[in-house]
């Protein structure tokens, strides 16, 4: 997995830190790219 | 790899700025959703995201499907090299799978957290100088800017500290 969850996370929580991991780059590129692009 | 891959769609981006960077990014951590989600469904096993044949596979399959949406054809191979820059980037930091009972290859940067940073916020910094030359000039001054390096190298912290809790 791209993001081991800390010893002793397990189940729905490590799952989301995974998701957390995953959709957390996605979402800043995203929307800062949109900002930047967008001429005032 | 982590923030390192983000990176690298930013960079094709800034070549390519037609292709959307929603697109690009999450093609560019693609074994690794594919890699999550076999955890999800108990069938975990590298070689299906992280093995050669199968990113050559997702590759073609993304540059195809790209093309076939945008009748472009460089713009399908920035898609396509998005989504085959996972192995080279990973075989720096892990150890990853060649092809079914072939041997693992990498350079394990992973055991090494500090360097493993060094190397990503670098990459991450240098992607970002390529990526910012496709934007209009005046948004090139806006401190927001920052924000993705900064955002990035941050993400890529939190990474480490989450794998080792004894980070730093």
């Amino acid at each position: 997995m791209i993001v081991a969850p800390p010893p002793g996370i397990q189940g729905f929580a490590a799952r989301f830190i995974v998701g957390v991991a995953l959709l957390g780059p996605w979402l800043l590129l995203a929307v800062l790219d949109r900002a930047l692009r967008r001429t005032r | 790899m982590y923030a390192g891959h983000a990176a690298i769609a930013a960079l094709l981006k800034g070549k390519r700025p037609r292709v959307p960077i929603a697109l690009l990014v999450p093609i560019a951590f693609a074994p690794d959703w594919i890699d999550s989600f076999s955890h999800v469904v108990h069938r975990a096993n590298s070689n299906l995201s992280h093995s050669l044949p199968s990113v050559a596979i997702g590759a073609t399959l993304c540059g195809l499907l790209y093309w076939l949406w945008s009748r472009n054809a460089g713009d399908a191979l920035v898609v396509s090299l998005a989504y085959a820059s996972h192995w080279p980037a990973d075989l720096i930091t892990g150890v990853k799978p060649t092809w079914p009972g072939g041997p693992m290859v990498g350079f394990g940067l992973y055991s090494r957290p500090g360097w493993d940073l060094l190397v990503e916020s670098v990459l991450v910094v240098l992607c970002w100088l390529v990526y910012r030359r496709s934007l209009p000039t005046e948004s090139r001054r806006r401190s927001i800017g920052w924000l993705m390096p900064l955002g990035l190298i941050g993400m890529q912290v939190v990474f480490e500290a989450l794998q080792r809790p004894t980070f730093p």
